[in-house]
């Protein structure tokens, strides 16, 4: 039951995936993370083997830690997008408020 | 304003404004000397901060949406090296600062050879100032001592005086209250030679419910590293 909604996760998040253009390395991100989505979702046991050649006690660690880091690389993503955007932003309005003055 | 007197050079003053109507009035009603030359940037305000300005006979330049002092301090003093400006003095809003001590800067400047006045509220005692902001702005002069190296009395002080070509040098790029550590930061790195001279600050109710808190300061500083850092 668990494994079929996962699943059907992993295909809209494919397809939303799939909808948008995406740069080299979020795609090759993207398409990691959908292949060991779908692997460990279909073969419980993979996880438990990868995580055994790590040195890592169990499977389900091994997803967590991984989730993790995936988890930190996304936020600073988004924070270091936000911050370029930010002083997008800014120079849009200091132009416009520059101009404006001038007419006056 | 005729062609000659906005070709004329001269002292500009840059007053970042947001949401600043109650206070903004008395302000250039005591900067009157040096308006025209008032420049103040509406930083996006809901109130009536720019008609406030604009009847008093100051310029205004006006954000069309909030960024932060810091944005509206780099955006006035674009507009002054716009306007030819050759001296540049930051003033607060709020009415914490006294536009006698204008004067004081340029002249403190002028026999100096610096191309920085910074005011100091601690040069001479500051009556009235609240020990926890007291004890706060202690530690950001701690801070500025570690990051920059200057030895500063106070390094959070609203009013200062730049020389043309030191503005020109000073890039703030933080928009919101980190930019007082970074226009100390950019003055050490730039090798600008500074003053400090002693200004009184007025604390009322008003300007202290406006000002800069302790929680406040962890935000700045977190801004701080991360500038440091994305250089």
């Amino acid at each position: 039951m668990i494994g079929s909604i996962l699943l059907f996760a992993i295909i809209v998040f494919g397809m939303y995936v799939a909808s948008h253009r995406l740069g080299g390395l979020q795609l090759l991100g993207a398409l990691a993370l959908l292949a060991g989505g779908i692997t460990f979702v279909v073969w419980p046991s993979a996880a438990q083997w990868v995580a055994e050649r790590f040195g890592v006690g169990r499977g389900a660690d091994l997803i967590v830690y991984f989730a993790i880091v995936g988890g930190l690389f996304a936020a600073a993503n988004f924070y270091f997008r936000f911050k370029r955007q930010e002083q997008q932003l800014i120079a849009i309005v200091r132009e416009l408020a520059l101009r404006n003055a001038r007419l006056r | 304003m005729s062609t000659r007197e906005r070709r004329k050079p001269g002292l500009w003053v840059v007053v970042p404004a947001y949401n600043e109507a109650e206070a903004l009035g008395a302000v250039l009603r005591g900067l009157a000397e040096y308006l025209p030359r008032v420049a103040v940037v509406d930083d996006g305000s809901s109130d009536r901060t720019a008609e406030v300005a604009l009847e008093s006979g100051a310029t205004v330049v006006r954000h069309a949406i909030n960024l932060g002092q810091g944005a509206a301090l780099q955006t006035g003093i674009d507009y002054a090296l716009a306007r030819n400006a050759s001296f540049i003095c930051t003033f607060d809003a709020d009415g914490q600062h006294d536009p006698a001590s204008i004067a004081a800067l340029q002249s403190a400047l002028a026999g100096s050879g610096a191309s920085v006045a910074l005011g100091s509220r601690f040069l001479e005692g500051s009556p009235g100032m609240p020990a926890l902001r007291r004890a706060t702005l202690r530690a950001a002069v701690a801070f500025t001592r570690l990051q920059t190296g200057l030895r500063l009395s106070d390094a959070h002080n609203g009013l200062r005086l730049l020389t043309r070509a030191a503005a020109e040098r000073i890039r703030i790029r933080q928009p919101g209250m980190a930019h007082a550590s970074e226009i100390l930061a950019a003055i050490a790195r730039e090798r600008l030679r500074y003053i400090e001279v002693p200004t009184r600050v007025h604390y009322s109710a008003y300007s202290l419910a406006k000002g800069q808190g302790v929680s406040n300061s962890v935000k700045i500083l977190f801004d701080l590293v991360y500038a440091a850092w994305s250089r």
